[in-house]
């Protein structure tokens, strides 16, 4: 029986991942982002405003689930130091996309609130290896049909080993979608 | 030094009630800022204010400004600014550029409640997209001086983006209000 109902769960979850069929497929493959962010005092990044400046690829039309990945620079923007540019890849998971939502009444487009989590290994470009772990959650987070709107996006980061290495928060992240699919 | 900023601080507050009653139009602000050279130091802040349109050009902003990273809400400020929009009205010119004039008042310094050093402040926004007329108004890349009133050390300040939304405008409307 514990077999059924555990079989029972996973077909309702793919389900549920499965493009809906009662709305026209979303062309959009990737696009741009950029955003915000800084660092907690016992991080190993000075204090200021970073950027980040990125591509990123959304190819799955979950309803729950969603997966999508990016490559962006972090940049030390404020002040300025080309020296201390970070590289950093990325893999979201949103978890579901809810269409009645409190903050609709900002968006002038039709929008659904989608929190996601997220998971990265940031890297130096002088040493590869120096980088670090980074979990993190996008609590606030908005889609509409050609971009994604996420504010106030906590992170824990984990050194090369695991070890606790402070905390980031990203003030806003704007994905912007621009890369369709091939028409076949 | 401490006696000049209450009563710039009380004049601009009284100033933005007096705006408010010829208002045309309420925009909430949010967005990122930063201040490197000087000011209350490096880091990532955040900023949130409520503005009001002033006749064809000019809108009155008051805004706090809140660090977010390294240490969250170390330092806070209170502020005003007055933005006179300069390559056309407000409602009506969609890529505009902003020229703001404004006053800066430290209200936490160091984690510590209390009035600290307060500032002026001359801010430029190349890029402002939208209008109130659309609902959302979007001020990207501004730069600006920030002057020290106390000690007269000059700083900069920039922020990369900050969004206006505007609940009154007729964008908000159910789609088939929108022409009335």
């Amino acid at each position: 029986m514990k077999l059924v109902r555990t079989f029972a769960c996973a077909a309702l979850l793919a389900a549920a991942a499965l493009p809906t069929s009662a709305e026209p497929r979303s062309p959009w493959l990737g696009g741009v982002l950029f955003s915000t962010r800084g660092f907690s005092e016992d991080s190993s990044h000075a204090a200021g405003e970073y950027l980040d400046l990125g591509l990123f690829v959304d190819p799955f039309d979950f309803a729950v689930l969603r997966p999508s990945a990016s490559l962006r620079l972090i940049v030390p923007l404020f002040p300025f130091d080309a020296g201390r540019i970070e590289g950093a890849a990325g893999l979201d998971l949103e978890l579901f996309g809810l269409r009645k939502h409190p903050l609709r009444a900002i968006m002038a487009q039709a929008s659904a609130y989608a929190p996601a989590l997220s998971a990265a290994r940031s890297f130096s470009f002088v040493d590869p290896l120096s980088g670090e772990w980074v979990v993190g959650a996008h609590p606030i987070r908005l889609r509409t049909g050609d971009a994604r709107y996420s504010f106030l996006s906590p992170e824990l980061r984990f050194g090369p080993g695991f070890e606790p290495a402070g905390w980031s928060l990203k003030l806003f992240e704007f994905s912007y979608l621009i890369f369709a699919e091939a028409r076949r | 030094m401490r006696r000049p900023s209450i009563i710039a601080f009380v004049a601009v507050l009284l100033t933005a009630a007096l705006a408010s009653a010829s208002a045309q139009e309420w925009g909430v602000a949010v967005g990122s800022w930063s201040f490197a050279g000087g000011g209350p130091g490096p880091g990532a802040y955040a900023c949130a204010g409520l503005s009001a349109g002033l006749g064809q050009r000019l809108e009155l902003e008051a805004f706090g400004v809140a660090r977010a990273t390294p240490a969250p809400f170390g330092d806070a400020l209170a502020g005003a600014i007055l933005g006179f929009s300069v390559f056309g009205p407000r409602r009506t010119t969609y890529f505009n550029m902003v020229l703001d004039l404004g006053f800066l008042q430290t209200v936490v310094e160091d984690g510590i409640p209390g009035l600290g050093p307060s500032y002026a402040m001359l801010r430029l926004s190349p890029l402002v997209v939208g209008t109130p007329y659309y609902g959302h108004r979007d001020r990207i890349f501004s730069l600006g001086l920030v002057y020290d009133l106390g000690s007269g050390a000059l700083s900069a300040t920039w922020n990369v983006l900050i969004v206006h939304w505007y609940p009154g405008s007729h964008a908000w409307l159910p789609a088939g209000d929108r022409e009335r």
